[in-house]
């Protein structure tokens, strides 16, 4: 009775109980994916954030020029603080409204040393003062003699030759920083696509062979149940190794071993009672009793026939 | 688990294996370590990236740069804290519903065990179905249409002898002799069985 007959697991059975190891999967499944899917948004926030932070940081790295053969005629324009053309400032001036000439009073400096008078304002007197210079205590003037033209010199092929190898490093390495952003971003979303597939696909396959291990005893069970369903009391026998429900299924044995107890017992009460009949020789009494112990020999053929298969 | 005990609804037997449901955890576990590690790490390497720039681009104010500095490195690591903290809220979350699940499982297993409990000692009394959200439906299924057909198996031959029985006193057999005897044997099975199948 206690034998076990070494069924082993095959992929092609996994799901023994499709309604219960489904819907176990699909809610462990369902719930991950609901838990995943906020995660994943985050991080794909986050990781678009650092990403965009990251390259705007990298594109404001300013790389050094490349010098020019002969001297440009116009000198390379200024640059501010906030990397606005200082000429552009220089310019912002002059397109300003410029005042015609013709509305400029002709003021004679030595008539009025003060500002010109505004329309409309009260003219305010202004104490004079008088200077006296002394330049016999100054230093004298350094006297600048030009002897030629200045011209600017033109940069060395050396010169040239290293600053385009510094501009051609610095753009390189502005590239690859680019690139090696942009790539981790891609592989944070590679990663982040993989690791929802994997959770998944390990919840899905994790949770039926887990599930397979309680469905295969209940399995394994029901098809004795169907059997004593029949009126077949079949031998039982073990789990197989790793089998869940162990505990349960000892609890099925003792019951099958009830019930075919009890089956014994009203084999062994109708052969007593066929007996009595035959020894009393009831059948010849009345018809009744004689139906009722036909009745009898039939369901002992039953029973003697269900158990045969326990021997 | 699922031992006999009339007052046996007890939190350890909502668990149908600890063994099976901690190696379910430490699964669930490993791959949420594994996925928020990864990821986490990915996205702070990028915003270290996006942090080590910013400070090479503030190297000539150090005053500001120490303080801004700070606070993006703040910023990462409160980034580890929050993939850690979803690492720990998966499995939770992923461990608890595999005990509500267990439970779904567990209690009609415990109700079936019941059952065959009764079995065990010959009794077939009447099967009540399965509380609404319960798994394991087919199974018990099963369980119900064995256990009302052995029964009727078990009711027919009981009133089939209880029949014989009553045919037999009429018919004038003795009571006192070992026919008799034999009869009142038979009598009681009958009245043991009905108390059985009831």
């Amino acid at each position: 009775m206690a034998n076990n007959k070494g069924y082993k697991r095959s992929w092609k059975n996994y799901l023994l109980d499709p309604s219960y190891q489904l819907r176990f999967t699909l809610t462990m499944l369902a719930v991950a994916a609901g838990l995943m899917a906020p995660l994943g948004w985050w991080v794909s926030q986050k990781a678009t954030t650092a990403t965009e932070v990251a390259l705007n940081q990298i594109d404001e790295i300013r790389c050094p020029e490349v010098l020019s053969a002969t001297p440009s005629a116009v000198a390379p324009t200024p640059t501010s603080a906030d990397g606005e053309d200082v000429e552009d400032l220089l310019n912002e001036d002059a397109s300003e409204e410029r005042i015609p000439e013709e509305a400029i009073p002709d003021v004679d400096p030595s008539e009025d040393p003060v500002e010109p008078t505004v329309e409309g304002a009260e003219r305010r007197e202004r104490p004079s003062i008088e200077v006296s210079i002394d330049d016999s205590e100054m230093p004298a003037a350094s006297e600048v003699v030009v002897v030629g033209e200045i011209e600017e010199r033109p940069p060395t092929t050396e010169e040239i030759q290293k600053s385009k190898v510094a501009h051609d490093t610095c753009m390189a390495d502005v590239a690859a920083r680019r690139d090696s952003v942009q790539g981790r971003k891609s592989l944070i979303t590679l990663v982040m696509l993989i690791s929802g597939v994997v959770l998944l696909l390990g919840l899905a396959v994790y949770g039926i062979k887990t599930t397979h291990r309680v469905a295969g005893p209940l399995f394994k069970v029901g098809l004795y149940l169907k059997k004593l369903e029949n009126n077949i009391y079949d031998t039982v026998y073990n789990l197989r190794k790793g089998d869940q429900l162990v505990e349960f299924y000892d609890h099925f044995k003792d019951a099958h071993a009830g019930v075919t107890k009890m089956q014994e017992e009203d084999r062994d009460r109708l052969k007593d009672a066929i007996k009595l009949a035959r020894e009393a020789d009831l059948a010849a009494k009345s018809e009744e009793l004689a139906a009722s112990i036909a009745e009898l020999e039939r369901l002992l053929a039953e029973k003697e026939e269900s158990l045969v298969q326990e021997k | 688990m699922f031992k006999k005990n009339k007052h046996g609804r007890k939190i350890s037997n909502y668990l149908i294996d600890k063994k099976l449901q901690l190696r379910y955890v430490i699964f669930v576990t490993a791959l949420s370590a594994v996925i928020c590690g990864t990821l986490g790490f990915l996205i702070w390497q990028q915003a270290d990236v996006a942090t080590n720039i910013i400070r090479e681009q503030l190297a000539d104010a150090p005053g500001m740069a120490d303080e801004v500095i700070r606070s993006l490195k703040s910023e990462d690591q409160n980034l580890i804290l929050t993939m850690v903290a979803s690492g720990v809220a998966l499995v939770v979350v992923l461990s608890l519903l595999l005990v509500v699940m267990t439970h779904k499982v567990a209690g009609p297993l415990f109700k079936v065990t019941l059952y065959l409990d009764k079995m065990r000692d010959g009794r077939l009394d009447t099967v009540w179905p399965l509380r609404k959200g319960d798994m394991l439906q087919s199974f018990y299924t099963k369980f119900s249409a064995m256990h009302t057909s052995v029964k009727a198996r078990h009711v027919e031959t009981n009133e089939t002898l209880k029949a014989f029985v009553e045919l037999a006193e009429a018919a004038g057999i003795e009571e006192s002799g070992d026919q008799g005897h034999r009869l009142e044997e038979l009598r009681k099975h009958c009245d043991q069985r009905s108390e059985a199948l009831s």
